[in-house]
């Protein structure tokens, strides 16, 4: 059933990346197979590259200009703007538009050498949960072909667990880093919201949205996530984050000037000799009748065992809402700021041309602004839109958008109370596999697969998914999730370094 | 929903029409969403006190009182302001502490 094995050694690590580079490239024609990625930057790829470890490049003694990434090949979500490639986010209505500078996240990756090679497929609008909702075709999960990838950011996931890539960046409002890493067996990072500039990304609900990584190695996100992780001026709500003293002196060890091999071993040796302290982990009482699946509910017991057995204290805890509830708040508090955020697509200073005429009076201006916006949406954002301006009307507001606020600050209160006793929330990072690709569900259905990781993005809160199994029946990832509390980024990504410190020596 | 409730969203929305399809959906979500009606932070709180205590750390959950005032608090005190729709203000006290 597993035709692939998701994770993979580190490129950032590799002696022979050269090799590892032109494996990945040969790989973009599964393409074909998955439709991970909608549009190649040709013109990088076929640039003869020097690395790290390039006999070459040594000779030349041109080593001073290797950066971190060393060309490491990523790719990037269609909602993040990459300069010179179209940037559609999935959608019909900015089919023609080509972004003309790049994010904050692109120009740091850039910076740092990194080698971006194409943009990925996604949900439109980042809106959706299987990356079917896109407007030029669903993208298949490599894990089995039959399934979704899972979404928003399932372009992004199916990159890099069909190992085109070792890291793809992807947007993450309620879950779309998370929820598509689990099902295709990787990492998946959604940092705490201001950690990563958001300049660039094309808003979709501008107080939840996130850019996160989706990685097959953890070492590799680790690093990758330190360059993007950054205050900028474009972005005046982004914020610094502390680094781990654990984290500074593996990078210190990284940044050295010994050969990789020697970096490689030194790496292993600081990882597996570090005393990680035991963990206070978080379970929610009466999770296990929202998980759907066997495999899932299995798998997780089976992890609250381990962890309990290696010395780490698990508390069960009462959610602070029904569990639930979050869901609720999200699908309103998210589409009232998309149908405002995506107010600006009306034909004429966003999206297709609507005039058309010289001349418009205002009834004929409405009306063709309607038919295009009717027209060239998906069905989903639609949805989203119309529920968004319903929870805003008046006469609604109160009773939607305002409760909604009022049970999200009540939120944030009880995590941070709670984020001074434990260190992380842990549960699985979706309740089942969801479904096949074309199979019909209603769109309530589809929502409950974000039940898991909404929470994390209403409180702002740093969470990552662990791929820890398969499904039995299909072989689509199982993944973990755990959450910390905001701005503590690196203290979350030390603990699973502690919590999986087999997993990933394995894979170093 | 009446003509003139899907009249006036389809107004808001910029959509030149809200089909049967989309009007369905559209109410089975806000059945979905109606959930929040039903939630009341006060009672809830009083509630559930009972039985965390005995599950938690004694210092995990803090006094009822102190919890059901802030609650209160968050209601009384909770306006249609900007910096109440986002996180944006807890970083902003941060840096000013």
């Amino acid at each position: 059933m597993i035709k692939i094995e998701p994770l993979r050694k580190s490129f950032l690590l590799s002696e022979n990346k050269k090799q590892l580079f032109e494996e990945y490239i040969e790989k973009l024609k599964n393409n074909d197979l998955y439709f991970a990625f909608l549009e190649q930057n040709e013109s990088l790829i076929k640039k003869d590259f020097k690395f790290d470890n390039d006999e070459v490049t040594k000779d030349n003694n041109l080593n001073n200009s290797i950066k971190i990434l060393d060309n490491m090949p990523i790719m990037i979500k269609d909602n993040i703007a990459v300069k010179g490639l179209k940037n559609r986010c999935s959608s019909r209505i900015l089919s023609d538009y080509i972004a003309t500078y790049d994010s904050d996240v692109v120009r740091l990756l850039k910076e740092n050498g990194a080698n971006i090679i194409a943009k990925t497929n996604m949900d439109e609008f980042a809106m959706g949960s299987t990356t079917e909702n896109s407007s030029f075709g669903p993208t298949k999960n490599p894990l089995n072909i039959e399934y979704i990838p899972g979404g928003s950011s399932g372009g992004s996931a199916a990159s890099v667990s069909g190992e085109m890539v070792p890291i793809a960046l992807g947007s993450d409002t309620g879950g779309s880093v998370r929820q598509p890493a689990s099902l295709c067996g990787i990492y998946g990072l959604k940092p705490t919201w201001g950690a990563v500039s958001r300049w660039g990304l094309v808003a979709f609900a501008s107080s939840l949205d996130v850019i996160g990584i989706l990685a097959s190695n953890f070492i590799d996100l680790l690093f990758v996530f330190d360059i993007i992780a950054s205050k900028t001026q474009n972005d005046m709500t982004s914020i610094d984050i502390e680094r781990t003293d654990f984290f500074n002196q593996l990078k210190d060890i990284f940044c050295n000037s010994d050969e990789l091999k020697i970096k490689k071993e030194k790496i292993k040796n600081k990882i597996s000799n570090e005393k990680y302290k035991s963990q206070k982990i978080a379970i929610i009482k009466g999770i296990e009748k929202f998980i759907t699946c066997e495999d899932t509910k299995k798998i997780y017991f089976d992890e609250i065992e381990r962890l309990k057995k290696e010395g780490n204290e698990i508390f069960e805890i009462d959610f602070p809402v029904p569990i639930d509830l979050p869901l609720s708040i999200y699908y309103i508090i998210a589409p009232a700021e998309a149908s405002s955020n995506l107010a600006r697509y009306d034909g004429i200073r966003f999206g297709k041309k609507v005039v058309e005429k010289k001349e418009l009076n205002k009834a004929d201006l409405f009306d063709s602004v309607a038919n295009l916006r009717y027209e060239n949406f998906g069905k989903e954002v639609l949805r989203r839109i119309t529920i968004g301006n319903f929870v805003l009307s008046s006469g609604y507001q109160d009773k939607y958008y305002s409760k909604a606020q009022k049970i999200r600050k009540y939120l944030i209160n009880k995590f941070t109370e709670l984020f001074e006793d434990i260190d992380l929330i842990m549960t699985p990072t979706t309740p089942s596999y969801l479904k096949k690709i074309g199979e019909k569900i209603k769109p309530i259905d589809e929502y409950a697969a974000d039940i898991f990781t909404v929470t994390a993005n209403i409180i702002g809160a740093p969470a990552i998914s662990i791929p820890c199994g398969y499904n039995s029946k299909n072989g689509v990832g199982i993944g973990m999730h755990y959450m910390a509390k905001p701005e503590n980024d690196f203290q979350l990504l030390t603990s699973i370094i502690g919590l999986y410190k087999n997993k990933i020596m394995t894979n170093l | 929903m009446d003509e003139y409730q899907i009249q006036k969203l389809s107004f808001l929305s910029r959509f030149s029409k809200i089909d049967g399809n989309l009007e369905k959906d559209f109410e089975s979500i806000l059945g979905f969403v109606n959930k929040i009606s039903e939630f009341n932070i006060e009672t809830y709180q009083l509630e559930k006190f009972k039985d965390e205590r005995k599950i938690l750390s004694n210092n995990l959950r803090e006094d009822e009182i102190k919890n059901l005032q802030d609650n209160k608090d968050i209601v009384k005190n909770f306006s249609n302001k900007e910096d109440q729709f986002c996180i944006v203000p807890l970083i902003i006290e941060k840096e000013k502490s």
